[in-house]
């Protein structure tokens, strides 16, 4: 299972290791990204669907995790 | 939280001019997530960079009158492409990302970080001409009496940010402010080459 934990990261940070991470995954793998900086909440779902894959988002409190499954 | 001088010289030094992503950034300008307060090393700040541009607004509607609007737009064009410029340099790998997230994310850092306020976009296709954004949480009109609020500056730095990012030309088409809520609309449109 491939996790990265970026809370305390600030944009653009907590997308570009996402974006590292994804380039590394093959097609079906999930990357799970744990963060606490809300405007990632916004780019990184962007950034996803830019590039085609998919996505859920779960809060908790002040942090969140977004789920991406590589297409 | 105080940073000594040394500590900032040896985290420039330690970076050769590129922020390595595994370190904790430096505490900086920003507004308050939350509150939307402007924030300055973790501390609520109550000077800061955006009261400047109010007092060159005044002093520029004093000496040129109403040219000083059309001027803060190009001043703030020359901004946001500079600024465009050195968060590109000390983010190289923004480059591989869509210029859709590349948009989204430069003005909104480069908003925020400057204390200018939050973006919302509301229009962006690559394919049309334009782009409609709202601005909120802008601390840069609220001492600024003598003139109507405007937001020329702000609205042209998104214009050089747009303009550095698309590699084409952006002039701010509209610039309106909404009372009621407290926030701008800037429309921006590609200029007809």
């Amino acid at each position: 299972m491939n996790v990265i934990d970026v809370r305390g990261d600030i944009c653009p940070v907590p997308l570009l290791k996402c974006v590292r991470e994804i380039k590394k995954m093959k097609k079906g793998e999930m990357l799970t990204v744990i963060s606490d900086h809300p405007p990632a909440k916004r780019s990184i779902p962007i950034e996803m669907t830019e590039q085609g894959h998919k996505f859920k988002i779960y809060e908790n409190g002040p942090e969140f995790k977004i789920e991406i499954v590589v297409n | 939280m105080t940073i000594s001088l040394e500590e900032v010289e040896n985290f420039l030094k330690d970076t050769g001019g590129k922020i390595d992503m595994n370190k904790k950034p430096i505490p900086y300008l920003y507004l308050d997530d939350e509150t939307g307060q402007p924030m300055l090393m973790n501390e609520k700040c109550t000077i800061f960079f955006s009261e400047t541009i109010s007092i060159l607004r005044e002093s520029l509607h004093r000496v040129i009158g109403e040219g000083s609007e059309l001027v803060l737009r190009v001043v703030g064009r020359d901004m946001g492409k500079k600024y465009a410029q050195l968060v590109m340099k000390q983010f190289p790998e923004l480059e591989d990302v869509s210029k859709i997230t590349q948009i989204h994310e430069l003005c909104s850092i480069i908003l925020r970080n400057t204390g200018f306020g939050k973006i919302k976009i509301l229009e962006l296709d690559l394919k049309k001409p334009f782009f409609k954004a709202v601005i909120k949480d802008a601390p840069s009109c609220l001492n600024f009496s003598s003139q109507p609020t405007t937001y020329n500056l702000e609205a042209g730095m998104l214009s050089g940010i747009l303009g550095r990012i698309l590699g084409v030309e952006m002039a701010v088409a509209e610039c309106e402010y909404n009372k009621e809520e407290d926030n701008y609309e800037v429309t921006l449109r590609r200029v007809a080459e």
